[in-house]
């Protein structure tokens, strides 16, 4: 399949199921609500060291928000409950409770819970209060700003991690044009987040490594300084590859957030671009296969 | 019809307990089985049928007719659906009540909504003293649920009140939040005297006021956000909470300071 001269090539991004919290976080002002967002969201790439993959999902409409103030909802992945719950709380007590005028909400319901003011509201050292209507129960935590306001648990839900594409192609600064415009196309599906630097990786991964302690290394076959004595995925021309890695909660939006971004390299920035491929490890690592012609159609 | 209509026969000389009379109660029973339920008419027993008409279906909920202000205890333990009452009630409406939803149209007696734990009542003017309150000899009293009373309220709102919301359109009379553990308690209009008395946790929201009470402490003012919150939620249930706190940033009192109590007293201006 060649697209306005880019390749899509037969292949498919293979995804992994992971668990998903959805916070809403808000504050006074869009300064301050950017601030705690980044930082909740900061060194949270990939969960091969960070514990945890993370991002900004979309600002949300303080009319929509449970406390009438401007909002953004972030997406927060682990590979399973316990640990996305263990970096839910860590990130929560140190990224937004610290963070002045802000407050924090469930942002999904689910049955399945994970405490959250439930547990930060121990700061408090017995002066905390809670608040309960109906079935929702909020915790007021003093400090020294005024109240931290906090919901009591979380929902979790399933979700999946690893959705990606390889924007492929003869220059340097083209495909990081191209790549960069494929991430702002990509922001606005709902239900997604780009959890790496400016939603893109430059150094994609393979499984494994010659050195033992290591569970990942570098994707020789996509670098292309070591054309000459790897088992090569490019050709001569091929000056560089970026990735962009898609986490969602579900399928359906990550399909559509890597049909978007193909969609706008392909018609507008597809200068210097050769290729668009995916990365996969041959259907072992998950059962989300997300085929990029089957996409493209 | 959708209702099952109860209207009132005669005026009583004695008082009624009306207790039996729910709708998980009477769910699923035929018309002539409900007339026959025994109901307490003063120190007797007698049949549903010597005081109250009756026709329709449950469908939506029950609906009592005339005045039955010496009717108490309607909606007793009530676990889901509706009931509604075009009068005035007696004491004990929705008494224990653990759900669904009591309106009021007219005016309701003393306790209220007492030790009521979920669901919702509405009294759409006047109520007695002891709303929300615990029952007589019990150490709890409201535990969750809503009551809104768009008339005035007597003596002893939310005494050992321990969770929940109270909202009163109008004024209260005294020991408002008495000894009361935690809740809310929202009064729109004026208030009387000794606020807040023994009051351990909780919160007591007023519109206007000046406070001098040597057991409340006042705190300064400051932003309390949550109250947006409440709001928000309060406004999912009823649309009398619109914009009932349409300023944040308010004085609080503390109390009561005599038994180290954490209760809070915020005044919306």
């Amino acid at each position: 399949m060649i697209i306005n001269g880019i390749k899509i090539e037969n292949t498919f991004a293979e995804a992994f199921p992971m668990k998903v919290a959805r916070l809403i976080i808000t504050a006074d002002s869009k300064y301050w609500l950017k601030q705690a967002a980044n930082s909740i969201t900061g060194f949270a790439t990939s969960v091969i060291a960070c514990g945890c993959e993370a991002g900004i999902e979309k600002e949300i409409k303080s009319s929509k928000t449970p406390d009438g103030r401007s909002g953004i909802a972030v997406l927060l992945f682990a590979m399973n409950s316990e640990g996305l719950a263990k970096q839910v709380l860590r990130r929560v007590g140190q990224c937004i409770l610290t963070a002045p005028t802000t407050a924090c909400f469930s942002g999904i319901e689910t049955n399945e819970k994970i405490n959250l003011g439930d547990a930060i509201r121990y700061f408090g050292d017995g002066f905390q209060i809670s608040k309960k209507i109906n079935d929702k129960k909020i915790w007021r935590i003093p400090v020294m700003e005024g109240e931290f306001v906090i919901e009591d648990k979380t929902s979790i839900a399933s979700g999946i991690g690893g959705g990606n594409i390889l924007i492929i192609g003869d220059s340097n600064q083209q495909v990081l044009k191209s790549a960069e415009a494929a991430v702002k196309e990509m922001r606005k599906v709902d239900n997604i987040v780009l959890p790496f630097p400016g939603g893109i990786v430059r150094s994609g991964s393979k499984v494994g490594s010659k050195y033992k302690n290591l569970i990942a290394s570098t994707n020789d076959a996509y670098c292309p300084t070591l054309r000459g004595i790897t088992k090569t995925k490019l050709s001569k021309s091929n000056e560089s590859v970026l990735e962009i890695v898609i986490d969602g909660t579900n399928e359906k939006d990550i399909e559509k957030a890597m049909k978007q971004g193909i969609n706008i390299i392909c018609k507008k920035y597809n200068k210097g671009i050769k290729t668009i491929s995916a990365g996969n490890y041959g259907g072992k690592l998950g059962p989300y296969h997300f085929h990029l012609r089957k996409i493209m159609k | 019809m959708s209702y099952l209509v109860l209207k009132l026969k005669k005026k009583l000389k004695y008082r009624i307990n009306l207790g039996v009379l729910t709708p998980n109660n009477i769910a699923n029973k035929k018309i002539s089985i409900i007339k026959s339920l025994k109901i307490l008419y003063g120190k007797e027993k007698k049949e549903i049928s010597n005081f109250f008409s009756i026709s329709g279906n449950l469908k939506k909920g029950i609906l009592f007719k005339g005045n039955l202000n010496k009717c108490d205890f309607i909606g007793h333990q009530m676990i889901d659906g509706k009931i509604i009452v075009k009068g005035d009630v007696g004491d004990y409406l929705g008494n224990k009540m653990k759900g669904g939803k009591i309106i009021i149209y007219g005016s309701s007696s003393n306790y209220t909504g007492a030790s009521l734990s979920n669901g919702e009542i509405l009294v759409t003017k006047n109520t007695g003293d002891f709303l929300g309150s615990s029952i007589q000899g019990e150490k709890l009293g409201m535990s969750g649920g809503t009551i809104i009373v768009k008339g005035n309220a007597g003596n002893r709102v939310g005494y050992k009140m321990r969770s929940g919301i109270i909202f009163i359109k109008k004024n209260a009379k005294d020991f408002i939040g008495c000894q009361m553990i935690a809740g809310t308690i929202i009064i729109k209009g004026k208030i009387g005297s000794n606020l807040g008395l023994l009051m351990k946790r909780g919160t007591i929201i007023l519109e206007k006021q000046k406070l001098s009470a040597s057991h409340l402490s006042y705190n300064g003012k400051n932003n309390y956000i949550f109250l947006k919150v409440i709001q928000s939620y309060l406004e999912k249930l009823n649309d009398e909470f619109k914009d009932i706190f349409p300023n944040t940033y308010i004085k609080k009192y503390l109390g009561d300071i005599n038994c180290k109590g954490m209760g809070e007293i915020l005044i919306l201006k």
